[in-house]
């Protein structure tokens, strides 16, 4: 499934104020992957999505998109091949869903471009909201807003329907920043599902998560920020473990197997809780 | 038959694939969109010809077409009579036109700006260009006379005349820059590039030179005469009165920039209403399109503030009612945004000089008193009919 890196990032340092942010983080995007990055609030996992973005310039260490220096892309080029779902997204003026979905083909040309209608009802549907279209943006709630914005950024690197096409952009890229924050239990799965299938159609996706579980279900590989470094990153049974957890998140957890023969779940412990299964208090 | 030549030129009878997607790209708007601009034309025509027509010397329609139609050799019969061609010539026409050109231009530049804000409140007065003119013509109004009676620069005619107007228009214009400028200050090379607080930056440093301006105001009106005082007031308050066939001329080069120039940055108006970081996602040089807004805007704006001094609202106002028609997408808002400005500013300008003739309202004054209630029933009546999510 996994084919060549498309994206290299080494020493990636970047610092706010006397606080380093990320600190020497060294990863790979490969095609077809979905890496999912996990981490405790202000671990720098955001920094490092907008780092590999190419929306922030890092004060050290270099990030190649098919062995160019990212800098050295143009805007619109980039817009073709990699999209980014910010964390939040305010729009205040009242497009349509269909509209904001239809942005995201702004760099194949728009409205006018090839299949733009196709494409942007496709990737409406993908998230389940087609029968929103035609409501102003600003009317929906906050999980409808974010549906509508994966959409737009799902129909900017959708896959060309012709072979042609497909050959000629052979990379694509999507980063999504907590793409289910406001999402509820199903839309939280499907929205990962829409992500799953884009990486299985040749796109090289990390997505920031916080649910560890959802990542542990969705994702090839997870990579584990702590303080700005690579705490693990591996696939996810392997990284995901209840060590591992307790040293990044400070929390207690077991690992149970998943009652319904999905990957293994993890299930923190309460402090304090009667019947801890490992006994052992937290040391960090 | 013309049912038959309708349906021939899509070829076969829509499937129901195609009708789906024609119910998909048919978003509420879509009638008001089809008529907003043959609508908006005939307005801006019919609004010229009232006020070609009306004032202290009527000319009924029939001697207007006349009038207008002479230089080309054309004689009708019920040709005009003299007086009535001289104040066509010399007097209303030139301010009809100037009317329209600084109200499209207001409305235009006020739309753009909104969208590079990505705020429906941002008026062409937060990119400095308003104020600078402004400092520009007091500082005129009030040294001028001191320079001109102290030195022995025997100023010429056209050339004081065009003192004032010139003065703004390059404060204006460097006010802009200057707003421009500041807002990039401690952003080069090495810093990591953030966008997100971009837009408030220059929100702020539009505000800060602003103040500046204000303070140099205050200054010059503390050091002017009492006639000096009242040119002020009067330039503050806007007025298309001293139009003349050669500062229409003049202005419009720079308004066309306006006009002709912010429509093409359109579809990546569109992206920045996403935010400035999803624009650049989208492929938008985000700080680019900025400086074209800006300097396009300021350009238009700066001549007609030099003309008219400072007519507040349209810039405001015209783009937000626009929008409540036909939707935010500034390829229609910024074809709709000039012939709404031209036809509200022609308007007011009619009512300006009727409403106590022989006399005449500063423009702003009417503009005000007219667009704020208007505004003010029109967010009413959407916010009680919003109340549904439609």
């Amino acid at each position: 499934m996994s084919g060549a890196p498309l994206l290299h990032a080494h020493g990636l340092r970047v610092r706010r104020g006397p606080r380093a942010v990320l600190d020497g983080v060294d990863v790979a995007l490969a095609a077809g992957e979905l890496l999912v990055v996990v981490g405790p609030n202000g671990a720098g996992k955001s920094t490092l999505l907008r780092v590999l973005a190419g929306e922030l310039r890092p004060h050290e260490g270099a990030v190649r998109l098919l062995d160019r220096p990212l800098g050295a892309w143009a805007p619109e080029a980039l817009a073709r091949v990699r999209a980014v779902l910010p964390q939040e997204s305010s729009l205040a003026f009242p497009f349509s869903a269909l509209e904001v979905v239809m942005l995201g083909r702004a760099p194949h040309g728009g409205r006018a471009g090839a299949h733009a209608y196709d494409v942007c009802r496709a990737a409406l549907d993908a998230v389940g909201m087609t029968a929103y279209a035609r409501r102003p943006y600003p009317t929906l709630s906050g999980g409808e807003r974010q549906r509508v914005q994966l959409a737009r950024v799902l129909a900017q690197i959708w896959p060309a329907d012709d072979g042609a096409a497909d050959a000629a952009m052979p990379a694509r890229l999507l980063f999504l920043d907590e793409p289910t924050a406001a999402l509820d239990l199903a839309q939280q799965h499907r929205a990962l599902a829409a992500a799953r299938r884009f990486a299985g159609h040749g796109v090289a996706v990390l997505a920031v998560l916080h649910d560890l579980n959802l990542a542990a279900q969705h994702a090839d590989r997870v990579l584990v920020l702590h303080d700005g470094r690579v705490a693990a990153l591996g696939p996810p049974d392997e990284v995901l473990t209840p060590a591992v957890v307790r040293r990044v998140f400070g929390m207690p957890v077991v690992r149970v197997p998943h009652p319904g023969g999905g990957r293994a779940v993890l299930v923190p412990i309460p402090e304090g809780a009667p019947g801890a299964a490992e006994g052992r208090p937290p040391t960090g | 038959m013309t049912l038959g030549r309708r349906r021939g030129r899509g070829g076969a009878r829509p499937t129901a694939r195609e009708t789906e997607r024609h119910a998909l790209a048919t978003p509420p708007f879509e009638r008001r969109r089809r008529l907003a601009v043959p609508v908006l034309a005939a307005l801006v025509l019919a609004v010229a010809l009232l006020s070609a027509t009306t004032g202290a010397v009527r000319v009924p329609f029939r001697q207007l077409v006349a009038v207008l139609v002479e230089p080309t050799g054309l004689a009708l019969p019920w040709a005009g009579d003299e007086q009535q061609r001289a104040v066509l010539w010399a007097i209303r026409l030139p301010r009809i036109a100037l009317a329209a050109l600084v109200g499209a231009t207001l409305a235009t530049a006020g739309a753009a700006l909104q969208g590079m804000f990505r705020n429906p409140l941002a008026d062409p007065g937060l990119i400095g260009v308003s104020s600078g003119a402004s400092l520009a013509a007091v500082a005129v109004i009030v040294l001028g006379a001191r320079l001109a009676g102290s030195a022995a620069v025997q100023v010429a005619g056209p050339i004081a005349t065009l003192l004032l107007p010139g003065a703004a228009f390059l404060g204006g214009l460097l006010a802009t820059l200057g707003v421009l400028r500041l807002s990039r200050v401690g952003r080069g090379d090495g810093v990591p590039t953030d966008a997100r607080s971009a837009a408030a930056t220059m929100l702020l440093c539009g505000i800060a030179v602003n103040a500046i301006a204000g303070a140099g105001i205050g200054l010059l009106v503390y050091l002017s005469t009492d006639q000096q005082l009242r040119d002020i007031t009067f330039w503050s308050l806007g007025s298309v009165g001293g139009a003349t066939w050669q500062a229409v001329a003049l202005a419009l080069p720079f308004a066309l920039a306006t006009l002709v120039g912010l429509p093409r940055l359109a579809p990546q108006l569109d992206l920045l209403l996403l935010g400035e970081a999803e624009a650049g996602h989208l492929g938008v040089r985000v700080e680019r399109l900025k400086r074209w807004t800006m300097v396009l805007s300021a350009l238009g704006v700066g001549a007609a503030v030099a003309f008219t001094g400072l007519i507040g609202f349209v810039g405001l106002v015209v783009p937000h009612l626009l929008r409540l028609a036909h939707g935010p997408g500034h390829a229609r808002l910024l074809r709709t945004a000039p012939l709404l400005g031209a036809a509200l500013l022609m308007l007011a300008d009619l009512v300006a000089r009727t409403i106590v003739a022989p006399s005449e309202l500063p423009i702003g004054v009417v503009t005000a008193a007219i667009g704020g209630p208007f505004f003010l029933w029109l967010l009413l009546r959407e916010r009680a009919g919003a109340g549904g999510g439609g």
